[in-house]
């Protein structure tokens, strides 16, 4: 029996340990060859280390790759950047994050807080609605959006955005349950309004989740390229670009050691953050909050 | 409806407090709920509607056409060879997804357990919910069609053509690709699951001689089950929006035949023009109709054959 138990630990270590040299392996190899020369390098030592560390490659990526999109109110087709793609992700990226999080932390502690029976009523509908599968309403999110004259912008982004549906509602439900009610009496007691003890006490209480549900949804839309490729076609984001960068025919661009120029270029600043916020990020995050 | 039943209702002797309280609550609630009702159920009405509209470009507007948008599905659904492809593709990803699904709880355990390397793993499990998937996928296909044949080359002196490039083994890489690195995933959520069981539970069991593998099934799964059995329907939810990251792989460019469902809604969508939108709303209409009861019963099934803590 005792072997048994031993077989199961062992097997999942061996697992473990096999997909963790695949994934930092092909990363290494990736980052490797962003820095090899494409034409006498790369072709004839794909797998060594570079002849020549060429870090040239990502200020060519960084200067000559540019995404072309239509701008809708001039009509002519304009070059966009990576500065002013890096520009259009960090908006895009503070925006969806901070909508993102603070309408689910806000009925989240409305449901925690205020039990009224439509607070019951909110909580199963969100249950309800998150299980319900459905497939295939984006033409209908476009029309409307198109209809609203919000199509392709930040602003109807962000109202997108606005929404408490997902389990982020309940991870912030239970933060607030947690917290002992005797704060609030006591607030309520000193004449604090209840837009105050929100601001001021609740909110401050809650804030590792607060920030730990903003850093997951922040790297979430940075690394998204699907989003925006569909809702803001004209505002490129710097994955958005990695996608039209790996699709590139351009002469100079389109080898390998360019494209993983332009994946080192679109990683590094989410890969700086997570080894910032490291124990933030891989903390335990449950349906109960998260566990400092 | 707004009847009070729990905390806030300690203060009952204030009338002035108690509606200042509901004054709040329902400003607070007024912009979150006005939201939902246009970005959600307006969104879901209009999708239905428009699954029996047709675009009158003249117009500039849209016709009600009854059922022909439905019809055209049907027929596309039967008679075009890669929708038969795509819907085998998406069936056969999704059993071996519902067969690698315990795989994370496994590494959650072991993270759980804090066994050796553990926090190096830990790490390592994350680092594809922080990498792009776009920058791991480019990483893998070249690392499959350049790096791969050339070590090949290197080990047993055969040249062999990239994996991804091979017409036999495209599929098979993609799925590859798609359950490797997504083992990992969820894994944040098992974990906090876990340590959410009270430590002298397993503390009793090990008291009785459990081994690690009885405490695992015995009593790890059976309290974790709620959150396993959530994925579980989450997945059957997910079962039309697998795109195996074929648009990531190839843009719009897949061949026919390694086409999901989920891949051909999205690539639809991307290429759509507003004339195009009525037959997508139909398909996703008659997709939804075949998830919807799926997961439901999938939820009652569970609800009724989960394991209970001996």
């Amino acid at each position: 029996m005792k072997k048994r138990i031993n077989v199961f630990k062992v097997l999942t270590f061996l697992f473990l340990i096999i997909w963790s040299i695949s994934i930092i392996s092909l990363l290494i190899w990736g980052v490797l060859s962003s820095v090899k020369d494409p034409l006498f390098d790369f072709r004839k030592n794909v797998l060594g280390l570079p002849k020549e560390w060429k870090f040239s490659n990502y200020a060519y990526v960084y200067d000559q790759f540019k995404v072309e999109v239509l701008n809708k109110s001039t009509g002519i087709v304009e070059k966009i950047g990576m500065l002013q793609q890096a520009l259009y992700t960090i908006i895009f990226c503070l925006c969806c994050a901070f909508f993102g999080t603070i309408i689910p932390c806000t009925v989240g502690y409305l449901l925690a807080n205020y039990k009224y029976k439509f607070s019951n009523f909110l909580n199963h509908l969100v249950l309800v609605l998150i299980a319900l599968p459905i497939i295939g309403a984006t033409p209908a999110e476009l029309a409307l959006l198109k209809s609203l004259g919000i199509y392709d912008t930040f602003f109807g982004i962000c109202l997108q955005r606005c929404t408490f549906l997902g389990v982020y509602l309940f991870v912030f439900e239970a933060t607030f349950m947690a917290v002992p009610y005797d704060f609030y009496e006591a607030a309520m007691l000193d004449g604090s309004s209840d837009f105050g003890i929100y601001l001021k006490i609740m909110l401050p209480m809650a804030w590792t989740t607060f920030f730990t549900i903003f850093l997951l949804i922040f790297v979430q839309f940075w690394n998204d390229y699907q989003y925006p490729l569909i809702y803001l076609p004209s505002r490129p984001t710097l994955s958005y670009g990695l996608y039209m960068l790996s699709n590139s025919t351009l002469q100079g661009l389109n080898n390998v050691p360019m494209r993983m120029a332009g994946v080192v270029i679109v990683m590094m600043p989410i890969l700086i953050l997570f080894i910032i916020f490291k124990d933030k990020l891989v903390g335990n995050i449950s349906m109960g909050g998260v566990k400092e | 409806m707004f009847e009070k039943t729990g905390r806030v209702t300690m203060n009952t002797k204030k009338s002035f407090k108690l509606d200042h309280k509901l004054k709040f609550y329902i400003l607070m609630l007024i912009f979150p709920l006005a939201q939902l009702a246009v970005f959600y159920f307006a969104v879901n009405v209009n999708s239905i509607k428009l699954a029996f509209e047709e675009y009158d470009m003249y117009n500039n507007s849209y016709t009600f056409v009854g059922l022909k948008n439905f019809s055209q599905v049907i027929n596309v659904i039967l008679n075009e060879s890669f929708m038969k492809t795509a819907f085998v593709n998406t069936f056969m990803i999704f059993g071996i997804g519902l067969i690698i699904m315990i795989i994370p709880i496994l590494l959650s355990y072991f993270i759980f357990k804090k066994y050796f390397l553990h926090g190096f793993f830990k790490v390592c499990l994350f680092l594809p919910s922080v990498i792009s998937s776009m920058s791991l996928v480019l990483c893998f296909k070249y690392g499959v069609d350049v790096a791969i044949p050339e070590i090949w080359k290197l080990v047993f002196g055969i040249e062999v053509k990239g994996l991804l490039s091979n017409n036999s083994t495209t599929l098979w890489v993609l799925i590859f690709y798609s359950v490797w690195f997504s083992a990992g995933s969820n894994f944040l959520l098992y974990l906090g699951a876990m340590s959410g069981i009270s430590y002298s539970v397993i503390e009793a069991a090990q008291m009785d001689g459990v081994t690690p593998f009885q405490e695992f099934t015995k009593i790890i799964f059976p309290l974790i089950f709620p959150t396993f059995s959530t994925f579980l329907v989450t997945s059957f939810a997910g079962l039309f929006s697998n795109q195996l990251n074929l648009f990531t792989f190839y843009g719009e460019r897949a061949e026919y035949r390694v086409y999901t469902i989920g891949y051909y809604l999205y690539k639809s969508v991307y290429m759509a023009q507003t004339a195009d939108y009525p037959y997508l709303s139909a398909l996703g209409l008659m997709l939804t109709c075949v998830a919807i009861p799926l997961c439901f019963i999938t939820k009652k099934l569970l609800a009724k054959i989960g394991p209970s803590v001996e």
